[in-house]
């Protein structure tokens, strides 16, 4: 079943402004259609620019679509107001990229989470504290986090507060803006887990964007790619990695491959990608490296 | 073998995390720096002279001696930075020209300081034509030469110094405004307030609870600067007649008493001087160590 059914969206942005009028405009996000099924794990992939993290701040509205339409429980949410918007708004929620910026510098972490539920009144304020620690070890935090400022966390420890404070607002839909990109292989993994630990466990839809195909193989229920703003190639995460049809899947996934053969010494390079290990070894174009990977496991 | 078991195990350990480290606060931070310390050293004896000069004066500032006797009297035990022309205290009065000018110079950098937060705020919140606006407008402010609005306002209405408040304070904000608009200009892309949006927080709650503490700190900064600016433009009016009035003393007024005579009596115009250089240097100090202090980040 369809959460989110998007057709043809399309976002420019003004390259230049004149008072003159006139200017140009770049189009960033061009004519995607894409259906969002409940309770998936979809990943966005693409290369740097290629528009998924301005096609998922569309979809959180974080930035209005130029055109298009987005189709959430019998409604466009484009056409939709700010006011018509607002009951819907904390449905739809965001997780960033860097986590050193998505933290108030100056709120700790319990008034943070706390901030969350009381602007969207879920519980009294009695209930306030508990609701916190619950959401910190949902997270894999525990409650000696709850006092603390954003900087005595470490990186990870941060993005896990991002992703409790998402979890405050209950949304159905996340997106996931590469929430590990700025962090070390280990924890990498540990987040990627997080996410698809609490999708089953909270029944949520994740939209998951990344430029890394080997990392989100291994959580991805399909895989959307994108490139110079266009849909290029959506398939279940196995096929995709199986038979891609577009050469710019192949290419993506060869350079994925490469990346990874590079790494092949490193422990935890070789832990990263272990669906696209066993997958590479299935895949004929990749049969000449074939050994190599055996030698690594 | 070559991969590490451990990784492999689950899929989402409960981590425990031990809460060992101890990070310095504020104060302590404040305190590890020397030159800051004296300076707030310096503005805490200061502040307790002038606003405690009815203990520590001997006597009264603005009652005259005797001229035969106490006019010109140099520095001695019963005054310690002598009398002036007309046999009056100067100690006293620097006291007490202390009291009016550091009370004037807090006044005016707390309201210049809540001005320009509150412009600064606004213009680089919304950006686009209201920013476009608004900063032409506060270009004209900048353009105007402020002493000479001073002067005339002065010179036309014949005000008591409590005027100089408000003309001070609405015609010193514009740093002020300046500094938050910058701060807020790049406050607004962290993710954190895109993060603030995206969890539907008003614009009310998003300004006043995660872009102004942001911006408080440069803000400390530019205040603690002020407060010295404010008190050396305040003895300049004084100095130039148009600022406290005698009979009341202010520091500037006392220095232009002693101006005649500086050869003769150098002790009437040196010692509002030096109060005058004691409390910018302080005020200096502080705002270097605050703006150190302050970042918990670095």
């Amino acid at each position: 079943m369809a959460l989110l059914r998007v057709e043809n969206l399309t976002k420019r942005f003004a390259a230049r402004h004149s008072i003159f009028g006139g200017g140009c405009s770049r189009t960033v996000v061009e004519e995607v259609s894409l259906e969002i099924r409940a309770g998936e794990c979809l990943a966005l992939v693409g290369e740097t620019g290629s528009g998924k993290s301005t096609l998922g701040k569309c979809l959180v509205r974080l930035l209005r679509a130029d055109a298009g339409s987005i189709v959430y429980d019998g409604r466009d949410l484009c056409r939709l107001s700010e006011k018509e918007f607002r009951p819907l708004r904390q449905k739809f929620q965001m997780i960033f990229q860097n986590p050193a910026q998505a933290l108030n510098p100056r709120q700790s972490v319990a008034d943070c989470l706390a901030e969350v539920m009381k602007v969207h009144r879920r519980c009294s304020n009695g209930e306030l504290p508990h609701r916190v620690n619950e959401l910190l070890v949902l997270v894999g935090l525990n409650e000696s986090f709850a006092g603390r400022l954003p900087h005595e966390l470490s990186g990870g420890q941060r993005q896990r507060v991002a992703i409790a404070r998402s979890l405050a607002a209950e949304p159905v839909f996340v997106v996931a803006d590469e929430p590990t990109s700025s962090l070390d292989a280990a924890i990498k993994r540990q987040i990627l887990d997080l996410l698809q630990d609490l999708r089953q466990r909270l029944g949520l839809t994740v939209l998951l964007i990344s430029h890394d195909l080997a990392a989100v193989g291994r959580i991805a229920d399909r895989i959307a790619v994108m490139q110079h703003g266009r849909l290029v190639e959506v398939a279940p995460t196995e096929s995709l990695f199986r038979a891609p049809s577009h050469p710019y899947t192949r290419l993506l996934l060869e350079s994925a491959l490469r990346n990874f053969k590079v790494g092949g010494e490193n422990v935890t390079v070789i832990d990263e990608p272990g669906v696209t290990c066993r997958i590479v070894r299935e895949d004929q174009v990749a049969e000449d490296r074939d050994s190599k990977f055996v030698a690594g496991d | 073998m070559g991969r590490n078991p451990t990784i492999q195990q689950s899929s989402n350990p409960a981590i425990q995390y031990s809460n060992t480290h101890n990070t310095p606060t504020i104060g302590r931070r404040f305190r590890k720096k020397p030159l800051a310390a004296a300076g707030l050293l310096g503005i805490a004896l200061l502040a307790l002279l002038c606003f405690g000069s009815d203990i520590f004066a001997r006597h009264d500032p603005n009652a005259h001696g005797d001229l035969l006797t106490s006019r010109y009297l140099q520095p001695s035990m019963d005054h310690p930075f002598g009398t002036d022309k007309f046999g009056r205290d100067v100690f006293s009065r620097v006291l007490q020209g202390g009291k009016i000018s550091l009370t004037i110079a807090f006044c005016v950098v707390t309201l210049a300081m809540t001005l320009g937060l509150l412009y600064g705020t606004v213009s680089g919140y919304f950006g686009g034509w209201v920013d476009a606006a608004m900063m032409r407008f506060l270009d004209f402010f900048l353009a105007f030469p402020a002493i000479f609005l001073i002067l005339t306002i002065v010179a036309v209405f014949d005000l008591n110094h409590w005027y100089l408040i408000p003309i001070l304070g609405l015609t010193g904000w514009m740093e002020a405004a300046r500094i938050v608009r910058t701060e807020v200009l790049s406050l607004k892309e962290r993710d954190f307030i895109l993060a603030a949006k995206c969890l539907g927080f008003s614009h009310v709650r998003i300004l006043s609870r995660h872009i102004v503490p942001n911006c408080l700190t440069p803000l400390f900064v530019a205040a603690t600067l002020k407060v010295a600016e404010v008190v050396l433009l305040e003895s300049a009016l004084s100095f130039l007649g148009v600022g406290v009035q005698p009979p009341t003393a202010s520091w500037g007024s006392i220095i232009n008493d002693g101006r005649g005579v500086l050869l003769r009596a150098w002790w009437i115009s040196t010692f509002p001087g030096a109060f005058i250089v004691w409390s910018v240097v302080s005020f200096n100090l502080v705002s270097d160590g605050l703006q150190q202090a302050f970042s918990p980040d670095r």
